[in-house]
C-alpha cells in the first residue's frame, strides 16, 4: 500500500500561528483592562464629588475646599487624572421653581434670626490621561463632567 | 444524474473552503472576533449599568441630604415660633394668675373648682392666633401633618431630585420609623402642640416609655432590647419581633421607673402615684394648649427619598432604584432650645427593624411592577 504523505515540512507551525496570534491577544485583552479602568476612573469620580458634597452637607467643608476634597477623594486612581484640569463651577439651576426659589433663600439670608439653609448646584469637570491604548484614540485625554445639586443647613 | 440547487451549491462551496487552511484560520479568526467584541460589549454595557448605580445612589444621597436640611431649617423656625406663642402663653398665664388670685387668697377652706371656672373665664387666649398660624405653617396637628412648611421641604426634594438628574417623582417618606398608615408618605414634620399637663410627671412604674401623638406607653426590661445604632450604643427600642404595635420604636428611659421589673410586676409605686386628685388636675390642664413640640418622644424625624434613574440596556430602557434616609437629630425644638445644634446625617434604611412596614412590603412584592422596584432597591436589605 502506497504511503499518502502531503508534501511540505509543517514543524513549528502552531508556534509561528501562536507568534503571530499573540500580539493581537494581548491587545484585546489590554483593550478590555483599559477599557475596565477608565470605567472604574469615572466611577470614582462620580463617588469623590459625592463624598465631597456630602461632606460640603455634613458641614466638615465649606464650598470653596471642594475642590480639594474631591482631588483627595480620587484615592489611587489620582494617578490617571489631571488634577490641575479640575473644574468646578456654581451654575444656576435649569427649573424656573428652583431659579424663584434661589431668590427667595437669597432674599430671607439678609433677615437676622430668620434661618435659611443654603447649597449650590456645581458642574464639575476633569480631565483623564487613559491607559496608553486609549491615549491613542484619545491623545487629548478624556474629560469627565458631572452635575449636583445639594443644600445644607448651616450648623 | 442528481441536479444540485443553487443553495445546496453555497453550502458545498462553503464547507470547501472551511476545509482548506485559509478557510478555517478565517473561521477562527471571526470567532476570536465574536468572543471579543462580546466581551467588550458585555463590560461597556455593565461598565454602564455600574455607573448610573453609583449616580443613582450619590443623587438619592443628596436629595435625602437636602430635604434633611431644609427640614432642620423647619424646625429652627418651629423653636422660633415657639418663641412668639410661649410669650404669649406667658402674658395669658400672668393675666389668669391676676383673675385668680383674690380666690386663692381667701380664707380656707379652698373652693377648687371655682378657681377653676374663674382661670378658664379669664384666659384671654392671646396665643390661639400665633398657634393657628404656625399650625398651618407647619401642619401641626392638622390631618396627615400636611401645611405649608411640609410642602416646602417635600418640593425642594421634587426640585433637587429633579437638577441631581432621577427620575420625577421621587418617592418620600416622612419619619416612617414612628408613622402609622398615610403619615409615612403626606409630607410632615411630626409635630404637635404640648399641654400644659405634660409639665406633671406621669405616676408609672415601668421603666421605659415612648410618647406618641401626646400618649405615653411604659414597657418592661424584658419587653425592650438595644436599638444597635451605633451613634447611640446605649439606646433600647421596643422588641422588633414582638407583637406590639411600636415593634421597633425607641424607648426612653424613665427616671423613675424600676430598674428590673418584669412584664406583669406592679410591686413598686412611683412616690408620686401616691398624691390625691393628681389626674384631675393633669385632665384640667389638659385644655390648656401650648408650644409646639415632637410628636414622638424619643423624636424622631427622618427624611426618605426613594428615587430612580433610568439606564438604556438594549432595547428597552431600565430603571435602577436607590434609597436613601437622613436623620435630623437635635435636643429638643422648644423656646429654650434655639442655640442647639441640628446633626443631619445619612442613616442606613433598615426596614426590618419596623415590623409592620416589613409586612406591608412582602404584601407590595406580589404586585409585579412594584416587587420590580423592589427587587432593583437597596429596600428590601435584610428581608
Amino acid at each position: 500500500m502506497k504511503n499518502l504523505k502531503i508534501p511540505g515540512d509543517f514543524r513549528g507551525q502552531a508556534l509561528v500561528e501562536i507568534i503571530l496570534a499573540l500580539p493581537i491577544l494581548l491587545l484585546f485583552v489590554a483593550g478590555i483592562s483599559q477599557l475596565a479602568v477608565t470605567f472604574l476612573c469615572y466611577v470614582q469620580f462620580e463617588h469623590a464629588c459625592g463624598e465631597a458634597a456630602r461632606q460640603y452637607a455634613a458641614g466638615t467643608i465649606n464650598k470653596d475646599a471642594l475642590g480639594s476634597r474631591i482631588a483627595n477623594n480620587l484615592g489611587n486612581l489620582s494617578g490617571y487624572f489631571d488634577i490641575g484640569s479640575l473644574d468646578i463651577r456654581i451654575q444656576t439651576p435649569s427649573n424656573n421653581a428652583e431659579k424663584a426659589l434661589d431668590k427667595v433663600r437669597h432674599s430671607i439670608s439678609y433677615f437676622p434670626f430668620v434661618p435659611h439653609y443654603e447649597g449650590y448646584e456645581w458642574s464639575i469637570s476633569i480631565k483623564v490621561h487613559p491607559p496608553f491604548l486609549f491615549k491613542l484614540i484619545f491623545p487629548n485625554g478624556i474629560t469627565f463632567r458631572t452635575v449636583m445639586q445639594v443644600y445644607r443647613y448651616p450648623t | 444524474m442528481r441536479v444540485i440547487g443553487g443553495k445546496q451549491m453555497a453550502f458545498q462551496k462553503l464547507r470547501d473552503f472551511n476545509q482548506n487552511p485559509l478557510g478555517q484560520v478565517l473561521l477562527a479568526t471571526l470567532l476570536f472576533c465574536f468572543v471579543f467584541i462580546a466581551l467588550f460589549l458585555g463590560l461597556y454595557k455593565s461598565g454602564q449599568a455600574y455607573i448610573v448605580k453609583e449616580e443613582t445612589r450619590r443623587a438619592v444621597n443628596l436629595t435625602s441630604l437636602t430635604g434633611g436640611a431644609v427640614y432642620a431649617n423647619g424646625l429652627q423656625l418651629v423653636r422660633e415660633a415657639n418663641i412668639v406663642i410661649m410669650g404669649s402663653a406667658a402674658f395669658d398665664a400672668a393675666v389668669i394668675a391676676q383673675s385668680i388670685g383674690e380666690a386663692l387668697l381667701a380664707p380656707p377652706p379652698l373652693d377648687v373648682a371655682a378657681v377653676a371656672l374663674a382661670a378658664e373665664k379669664a384666659d384671654p387666649h392671646s396665643r390661639n392666633p400665633a398657634q393657628d398660624i404656625f399650625a398651618a405653617v407647619f401642619g401641626v396637628d392638622t390631618p396627615a401633618g400636611i401645611g405649608a412648611y411640609p410642602a416646602l421641604i417635600a418640593g425642594q426634594a421634587y426640585l433637587t431630585a429633579n437638577e441631581n438628574s432621577l427620575s420625577l417623582p421621587p418617592y418620600n417618606a416622612y419619619n416612617y420609623e414612628t408613622a402609622k398608615d398615610i403619615d409615612a408618605v403626606a409630607p410632615n414634620m411630626a409635630l404637635r402642640f404640648r399641654h400644659a399637663d405634660e409639665f406633671l410627671p406621669d405616676n408609672n412604674v415601668a421603666p421605659y416609655s415612648l410618647m406618641h401623638n401626646g400618649v405615653r406607653h411604659y414597657f418592661y426590661s424584658d419587653q425592650v432590647e438595644s436599638a444597635d445604632n451605633p451613634r447611640h450604643p446605649k439606646q433600647m427600642r421596643v422588641k422588633k419581633f414582638s407583637s406590639s404595635e411600636f415593634a421597633g420604636w425607641w424607648v426612653r428611659r424613665e427616671k423613675g421607673g424600676l430598674d428590673d421589673g418584669g412584664a406583669g410586676n406592679l410591686s413598686g409605686q412611683n412616690p408620686f402615684s401616691k398624691v390625691t386628685g393628681i389626674g384631675l388636675l393633669k385632665k384640667y390642664l389638659h385644655q390648656f394648649k401650648l408650644d409646639i413640640t415632637d410628636r414622638d418622644d424619643p423624636p424622631c424625624h427622618s427624611f426618605t427619598t426613594l428615587g430612580n434613574m433610568k439606564v438604556k440596556t438594549g432595547a428597552q430602557d431600565k430603571s435602577l432604584y436607590e434609597v436613601g434616609e437622613v436623620r435630623v437629630e437635635t435636643k429638643g425644638i422648644s423656646a429654650w432650645d434655639t442655640g442647639k445644634p441640628f446633626q443631619i446625617y445619612l442613616v442606613k434604611v433598615n426596614i426590618d427593624a419596623f415590623p409592620v412596614l416589613r409586612q406591608s412590603l412582602q404584601t407590595l412584592r406580589n404586585i409585579p411592577v412594584l416587587n420590580n422596584i423592589l427587587q432593583s432597591s437597596d429596600i428590601l436589605n435584610g428581608l
